[in-house]
């Protein structure tokens, strides 16, 4: 590139006079200005963004990478939201959300209020760019310019936070959600600034349910009411999305009650692996094996804990509390996944309780043979199991609340895959 | 992360000749190929074990034949597989039976692959349980042969490679396992059918 084609784009880019740019380029080469440098100094003196070591260069969202070091894009804002964090023991504001222009989304953070709104079409002048998860996200400091176009750019996306709690994912910033308030308590944690007061619980809408948490305790959220939650993010609890109310979120009191729903959303195992952990979902498949540490186990009396051969990996040797415990692997052909199942539903399978188990462990003089007796009545049939998912590198776990045998009527399913699949019976 | 157990009919699985690993781990697990485009580690069927026989000489080694309505699954247990092979030996068919296993297999002498099957677990289930398999069966393979001209799907091109048979006839075998089900129900549900039909 020689001097001309840099000032042209030069010129372009700050909308001066390519002629005056060319020349103030020509004069600091003179003095052996290296040309980056040059291009920078031109760029001050035009009341251009800069400062850092590169042009920033204006692309698409698509062609974004994070290879680029910084960027220059004209974007929709379709997303925003303020959160609270502590950053080398300061508490900084920032606001976080998504751009998009026709070719794409990207994340953003904004280290301080530009004052652009969701639905606004912005250029975001030398915007820092950095990898998140491998995908490249969009920072806003010091040295960003964002500047208000009068031309609405047309974007494929939603504008907006406005969503379902059946849509949102961890990671999701700036939401807006109507609920119902399923289940609500006070506690107190040990939070960075000593001791808090917070609220936890449970809310629901017409799609699903999710567990949230209330960091700066909102008057109208008390059981049974209805609440429109606004500027509320979305961070993974055990796997699962858990709905977050701040100080900079707006909570309104609703006239018209929403609606919950009771039954879970059901999907197959592979679509509920994949979303990557679900607070309530139902998961139908056959049981094809029950897993080591069913049956009748022993618990840490400390931790609560399984434990084996009376040893706690936390607590060393302690005397071990019975239990009744089942772990069978779902599958459908989709995933898979561990169900958990708990004292109560593992003795409505086992049809005895913690004394019958003891019981019949000491008449075969083997614990195990619970572990069996379970095991053969599972093992092969089809059930249902409704809970919470959660899923790590090892694997996916249901910790369920339900678990029955699937009672669909497979005649009936076969017609309505004939009718589906356009053949007829 | 534990591998899926994919839901494969009798006719399919006994064409799956071809095995490979994805890595030279000497431990790497191996897949059995499935012609619908798919890798299988584990399969789950549900069939009618309708003959058992102990063909070992020095140790009991039991084959079961286990049917399904597209054909016969062969499963051999020997020593390594004792609940297996227990269940094999107790059990009088014909009885409907869940099998959990991996896919082995073996080349004859005349150059021929046979398919079969290495039970982790076999346990007796009711006809309704048989039923599900075989609609949730031909759901999964009618879903295998709809993804297989998809970009991307590996095993897919793979199969192309391998074999020489269409997905499509999986597809028909499918379709066709479905309209038996509904016949070998209730003999009335066609005449049902037929009167709820309207009339001019």
């Amino acid at each position: 590139m020689d001097v001309d084609n840099h000032a042209e784009e030069l010129a372009s880019a700050l909308g001066v006079d390519k002629e005056e740019v060319k020349e103030d380029l020509e004069n600091l080469l003179q003095y052996s200005v290296p040309i980056d440098e040059a291009k920078q100094s031109v760029r001050r003196k035009h009341g251009g963004g800069g400062g850092g070591d590169a042009t920033p260069e204006s692309l698409d969202l698509a062609d974004l990478t994070t290879e680029h070091d910084n960027v220059t894009v004209t974007v929709r804002v379709l997303t925003k939201g303020t959160r609270s964090i502590r950053y080398q023991g300061e508490d900084i504001t920032i606001r976080e959300g998504e751009f998009a222009d026709e070719t794409g989304t990207v994340s953003y953070t904004a280290w301080q209020e530009f004052g652009f709104e969701p639905g606004d079409t912005v250029t975001v002048g030398n915007a820092g760019v950095r990898e998140w998860e491998g995908h490249p996200e969009l920072n806003l400091g010091d040295s960003t310019s964002v500047a208000l176009e009068s031309e609405e750019l047309e974007v494929p996306n939603e504008i907006g936070g406005e969503r379902e709690l059946i849509e949102l994912e961890p990671g999701d910033r700036g939401r807006t959600v109507e609920v119902s308030v399923v289940e609500v308590e006070e506690r107190t944690i040990d939070g960075r600034d000593g001791e808090t007061e917070i609220l936890s619980g449970v809310i629901g809408d017409e799609t699903g349910r999710l567990p949230f948490t209330d960091w700066d305790p909102h008057p109208e959220i008390e059981t049974g009411e209805s609440v429109r939650l606004e500027d509320v993010y979305v961070r993974e609890y055990r796997g699962a999305p858990s709905v977050n109310v701040s100080a900079f979120s707006t909570v309104e009191s609703l006239d018209e009650p929403v609606t919950v729903t009771d039954t879970a959303p059901s999907m197959s195992i592979g679509e509920a692996v994949t979303a990557g952990g679900l607070f309530d979902v139902e998961l139908s498949g056959n049981v094809i094996e029950v897993r080591d540490g069913s049956g009748l186990i022993q618990r840490c009396p400390e931790c609560n804990r399984a434990i084996q051969n009376g040893e706690c990996r936390s607590h060393g040797d302690v005397e071990g509390v019975d239990d009744l415990r089942t772990k069978a692997i779902l599958d459908d052909g989709t995933g898979t996944c561990t169900v958990i199942l708990g004292r109560e539903l593992t003795e409505g399978i086992y049809g005895g309780d913690l004394d019958d188990a003891r019981e019949a462990a000491r008449e075969a003089m083997d614990r195990e043979v619970v572990a069996e007796e379970i095991a053969a009545a599972l093992v092969g049939d089809a059930y249902s199991a409704r809970g919470s998912l959660s899923v790590d590198e090892y694997g996916a776990n249901l910790n369920a609340d339900a678990f029955e045998p699937v009672d669909e009527d497979p005649e009936t399913a076969a017609r309505d895959l004939l009718a589906e699949l356009g053949v007829g019976a | 992360m534990r591998e899926v157990a994919r839901r494969v009919f009798a006719s399919e699985f006994n064409d799956a000749s071809h095995t490979f690993k994805e890595s030279d781990d000497e431990r790497a697990p191996a897949y059995q190929l499935l012609p619908t485009g798919e890798k299988a580690n584990r399969v789950f069927f549900v069939g009618t074990l309708t003959e058992k026989e102990d063909i070992g000489e020095d140790n009991e080694y039991w084959r079961g034949r286990i049917v399904d309505p597209t054909g016969t699954f062969f499963v051999y247990a020997g020593q390594y597989q004792p609940e297996a092979a227990s269940t094999l030996r107790d059990l009088d068919p014909p009885a409907y039976v869940a099998v959990v296993g991996k896919p082995r297999t073996y080349e004859t002498d005349d150059g021929n692959v046979n398919v079969s099957v290495r039970p982790e677990s076999i346990t007796v289930v009711d006809a309704a349980t048989r039923d599900r398999w075989v609609v949730e069966t031909a759901e999964r393979t009618v879903e295998r042969v709809a993804a297989f001209e998809d970009e991307g799907n590996e095993y897919a091109r793979m199969a192309a490679d391998r074999y020489d048979a269409d997905p499509d006839r999986y597809r028909e075998v499918a379709v066709e396992a479905l309209r038996g089900m509904d016949e070998d129900g209730d003999a009335d549900a066609t005449d049902t059918d037929g009167q709820a039909e309207p009339t001019p």
